[in-house]
């Protein structure tokens, strides 16, 4: 199964943010997504995922067409994304959040709140329990057992961020679009974080298409890389070729060294 | 939550400090419920100064079957859950013995409560059609109904000559009816013709659009069935197009000095308000009203707040009540026609009314603002109709009318 | 206390304001659609029950159905439900604050449809003398307590349901959705469909509990659901704290009994007219010093759905 980008295009007022790029993303290894700011890769999410549909050319999941349909079909697939602030249901516990991904639609209506429809009776009772005992056995995994009845909004910033992972899991999803996992984390959770991304991939086969600055970071994790420059995408390959790729590196860098440090 | 139970136990204590008991020694209690706030807000003041006027004379007299007279007045807000929740506290807390004062919305929520709890109420500016053939048993009404001001309309554009009259008529309480009835019976009975029906909802920055369809419908006269506050932008429009030469016939709710500012500053413009009026020719009732209520008031009596209404109520209760003998409200209500009708010598105030009923005589009593004269279903027989024109940028009226018994109330 | 059938009344008011109050806090405070519209739902209910209820010739009307009570009245509450689907559908798309206006303006339509469709509805004449459960079967004075028993049991029977509805997944969805609407979809809820299943369950109770409210006014105007209507059961909410499940039940009964005790004030005539523009004040006054010292109202979102380890977690430093 893979995710298939065939000639995605995206203009804003006249401006090409992304042009007619074309990839095809395994769902099991870990994908790079960099390039420099406004080089069009949020943009390019946000095709994929259904939030802004792309203008031109169509994207494939696992064979099916996705492109036109509603974020929330998107998801539904397997296609699972996080957002670069981790804000998350801000007056939700940790567990409430972590149900509300798990719930099936058919439990989430007025019908299913008495219990009738699909989720009727001990089937729905089923569900709920095993969803319980999931909320359990990941965030014990994440390290989020103690918080599990803490409200979003008192989180920490690096537990919201797990909290973010916490609840992709619970969607069960086929694989996972990262945007931006690694800003904002402190330096010595960046490793945590890496492990876990890598785990996902190696123990489970979930992989991951991570959006990110930190060119360290992705390098160490990821087992192909895509460059976007001003919607094009200039390279492609692992990790240690697009290293030394000199177009790569005078563009991305080009771009840190304007920026100063970097993220 | 042992908080809030808390707090429901202090407003309970506040409420039963608040409450009176039932004792016969205490004063008799006449409610007064009416929009102090809201809609008609504008008018409660009068209304409440001329209900003083009347409460103030009663006692003056001796009071009613000896008793003080309590005036308990109770705001509704305007609106008809206010008139519940107000009478209910005047019922049920305060024990009123009889009501007035409330408006058209009002009376036909309490109407069936105040027939199961017998309670005598005069409806003093009751305008809605549905009391037209209700009430008689507990619920009078002393102005004229919304039909008779619909007639008397037609009535005036007939008599003045015109056959095509466009209409201007705002969707709302009360301008709505009078406005079909005119409508009606202008064109049923009387073989007019309506250029143009323009309906509109209150509350526009400009009813630029409306006016132009009305004036421009080639009519011989416009008829404006609108409120008060809707009135002065549509004539301050009227008068900025130049459509002075088209006359108005306006209904009462524009019979206020501010309207007849805007239409005194234009040259040559005719406007009339046919309408219930005060019954003020040769009349003691009147007379003597005037100077109290503008002692009170600080103003003199003016028709557009309907302020003597208010006052002819209170005598009227506190005469029937006396000719009862008795606080008890179905034989106080079955009093009301008694002391209203003839036969019975013709009486003009609380005081003399008093005096022949001491004497054993019966009594007819003439209020400010008619004969009260009632029929059976506690309707006046003949309301006041006045034609008020605009002199010199005021309402005078030009003259009196009766309602022309050949127009016929249409059927609703 | 020396007057109860009094206070029976401002009971059964409260109890009515109180469930209208607890669904409302369903389609706003959990689905976080701010409705300004309630009272436009409560007149569909209400003209639509009493429209089906006509059997008599005489009113004028154009339709006499004369349908029973028991009919009339499940039946209004399916009409307001489709009324409300059919505010939601063009309304949702929109966002919060354009949503609120919508609403209102929709509020102001159905109301002057009330005023215009003479034929259905008597216009501002309205209809008055209405039938009342088991009014037939006691003393007139002794029906108060009858309302306030069918009121209570209805005010029971819509805190049962929105209390399942706000402990259920589906509540909760709603919560998150409410919270973070993109994050939501990302995780594959079905947001739009959800608030619009929202909006109609929201319309269905409103117009069940309409007929109430006439039974309360007796008597049935376009008057009646002026807005006023709907910012009353928004400030009974807003007291009693948005997002929790009894917060406004217990919002209502503190406001209308409150605004109530206000009005036994007792004054000399010459001072009414201070007394009543301060009433208001004082009701406004409440609402300030509940907001002061309690933000999120008597009963906050928070304590409803927190947990006790939640508060205590709270203390531990992150």
């Amino acid at each position: 199964m893979e995710l298939v980008l065939d000639g995605v295009r995206k203009v804003f007022g006249g401006v090409v943010a992304v042009a007619d790029v074309s990839a095809v993303i395994p769902q099991d290894q870990v994908t790079a997504l960099i390039g420099p700011n406004g080089a069009g890769k949020t943009t390019l999410f946000n095709a994929v995922t259904g939030f802004d549909p792309p203008d031109q050319g169509t994207i494939t999941f696992g064979g099916r067409r996705i492109n036109g349909l509603p974020p929330w079909r998107v998801a539904e697939l397997g296609l699972i994304r996080t957002f670069q602030t981790p804000v998350g249901f801000t007056t939700l516990t940790v567990r409430e959040s972590m149900l509300a991904a798990a719930t099936p639609w058919f439990m989430e209506t007025p019908r299913g709140a008495f219990g009738l429809g699909p989720g009727f009776g001990r089937k729905g009772r089923k569900l709920e329990r095993d969803a319980e005992i999931r909320t359990g056995e990941i965030a014990a995994e994440l390290g989020l057992e103690d918080l599990l009845d803490v409200r979003t909004d008192e989180l920490s910033a690096g537990d919201r961020k797990l909290l973010e992972f916490a609840r992709q899991l619970m969607a069960q999803p086929k694989m996972l679009l990262l945007d931006e996992p690694a800003a904002a984390v402190a330096p010595a959770n960046i490793g945590r974080l890496s492990q876990l991304v890598r785990r996902l991939c190696d123990e489970r086969g979930l992989g991951s298409l991570i959006i990110d600055h930190n060119l360290s970071f992705l390098m160490q994790i990821a087992d192909e890389v895509h460059v976007l420059d001003q919607g094009v995408l200039i390279a492609s390959g692992p990790p240690e070729a697009i290293a030394a790729d000199p177009e790569v590196m005078r563009v991305y860098l080009g771009e840190q060294a304007a920026e100063g440090a970097g993220p | 939550m042992k908080r809030v139970i808390a707090l429901l136990c202090l407003f309970g204590l506040v409420a039963a400090a608040c409450g009176g008991g039932d004792d016969s020694d205490e004063p008799i209690k006449f409610g007064f419920l009416n929009g102090q706030t809201g809609d008609y807000g504008p008018w409660g003041a009068w209304a409440l100064w001329a209900a003083e006027v009347a409460v103030e004379e009663l006692n003056a007299a001796g009071g009613v079957l000896g008793r003080t007279v309590e005036l308990v007045v109770e705001d509704n807000g305007s609106t008809p859950e206010g008139a519940v929740s107000g009478y209910a506290e005047l019922t049920d807390v305060d024990g009123i013995d009889a009501l007035g004062g409330i408006e058209s919305d009002g009376m036909l929520a309490v109407f069936d409560t105040v027939h199961e709890q017998q309670l005598p109420t005069i409806c003093s500016t009751c305008g809605t059609t549905e009391l037209d053939t209700t009430g008689g048993d507990y619920v009078f009404r002393i102005i004229g109904s919304d039909t008779d001001n619909g007639i008397i309309g037609a009535q005036v554009a007939r008599d003045e000559g015109y056959d095509n009259v466009a209409m201007l008529v705002e969707l709302s309480e009360g301008t709505i009816s009078p406005a079909d009835v005119f409508k009606t019976v202008f064109t049923e009975q009387i073989g007019g013709t309506i250029t143009e029906d323009v309906r509109f909802d209150a509350g526009r920055s400009s009813y630029s659009a409306e006016v132009a369809r009305a004036f421009d419908s080639g009519a011989d006269a416009v008829y404006i069935s609108v409120g008060f506050e809707t009135g002065v932008p549509i004539l301050n429009e009227w008068k900025r197009r130049g459509y002075s030469d088209v006359p108005l016939i306006l209904t009462t709710d524009l019979l206020s000095p501010d309207i007849a500012a805007v239409v005194g500053e234009v040259e040559g413009a005719s406007a009339v308000v046919a309408a219930a009026a005060y019954d003020t020719e040769g009349n003691p009732a009147w007379d003597a009203y005037v100077p109290r209520f503008e002692a009170k008031a600080g103003d003199p009596p003016e028709i557009g707040f309907y302020d003597a209404w208010q006052y002819d109520q209170y005598i009227i209760l506190g005469l029937a009540m006396e000719k009862a003998g008795t606080t008890d409200g179905a034989a106080v209500a079955a009093a009301i026609p008694q002391i209203t009708n003839p036969p019975g010598v013709e009486v003009f105030t609380y005081a003399s009314g008093l005096a022949e009923l001491q004497a054993g005589n019966e009594i007819d009593y003439h209020g400010t603002t008619s004969n009260m004269n009632l029929n059976a279903v506690g309707n006046l027989q003949s309301p006041v109709m006045a034609v008020s024109a605009v002199t010199d940028g005021s309402w005078q009226v030009r003259d009196y009318v009766e309602l022309d018994p050949t127009l016929e109330k249409p059927s609703s | 206390m020396t007057n109860p059938v009094f206070w029976v009344g401002v009971l059964t008011l409260a109890l009515i304001y109180g469930s209208l109050a607890m669904v409302l806090n369903v389609e706003s405070g959990w689905g976080g659609m701010w409705d300004l519209g309630v009272a436009g739902l409560l007149a569909s209910g209400a003209y639509c029950y009493i429209i089906l209820g006509i059997d008599d010739p005489d009113l004028g009307t154009r339709f006499v159905p004369g349908l029973p009570m028991w009919l009339a009245w499940p039946l209004a509450a399916a009409f307001t439900g489709l009324v409300a689907l059919a505010i939601a559908l063009p309304s949702l798309r929109l966002r919060r604050e354009y949503f609120l206006i919508t609403t209102l303006a929709f509020a102001e339509i159905i109301r002057q449809i009330a005023v215009i469709q003479a034929d259905l509805t008597r216009g501002t004449t309205g209809f008055s003398s209405l039938d009342r459960p088991f009014d037939t079967l006691v003393e007139p004075r002794d029906y108060n307590y009858v309302l306030l028993g069918i009121v209570a049991f209805a005010a029971l029977v819509v805190y049962l349901i929105t209390r399942r509805i706000g402990t259920s997944a589906y509540g909760r969805t709603l919560r998150a959705a409410r919270d973070n609407e993109a994050l939501a979809l990302a995780l594959g809820k079905r947001v739009n469909r959800m608030r619009i299943k929202t909006f109609v369950v929201a319309g269905v109770l409103i117009g069940a509990i309409a007929p109430l409210y006439l039974f309360y006014i007796r008597a049935i105007t376009p008057q009646l659901f002026a807005p006023g209507i709907t910012f009353t059961i928004w400030t009974a909410l807003v007291i009693g704290g948005i997002g929790s499940i009894r917060g406004g039940l217990v919002g209502a009964v503190v406001l209308i009994v409150f605004t109530e005790a206000v009005g036994l004030i007792e004054v000399d005539p010459q001072y009414i007219n201070i007394l009543v523009s301060i009433e208001p004040f004082l009701v406004g006054l409440l609402l300030v010093l509940v907001l002061r010292f309690r933000p999120d109202g008597l009963i906050s979102e928070r304590n409803a759905f927190g947990t006790r380890a939640g508060r205590r977690a709270r203390r531990v430093p992150a």
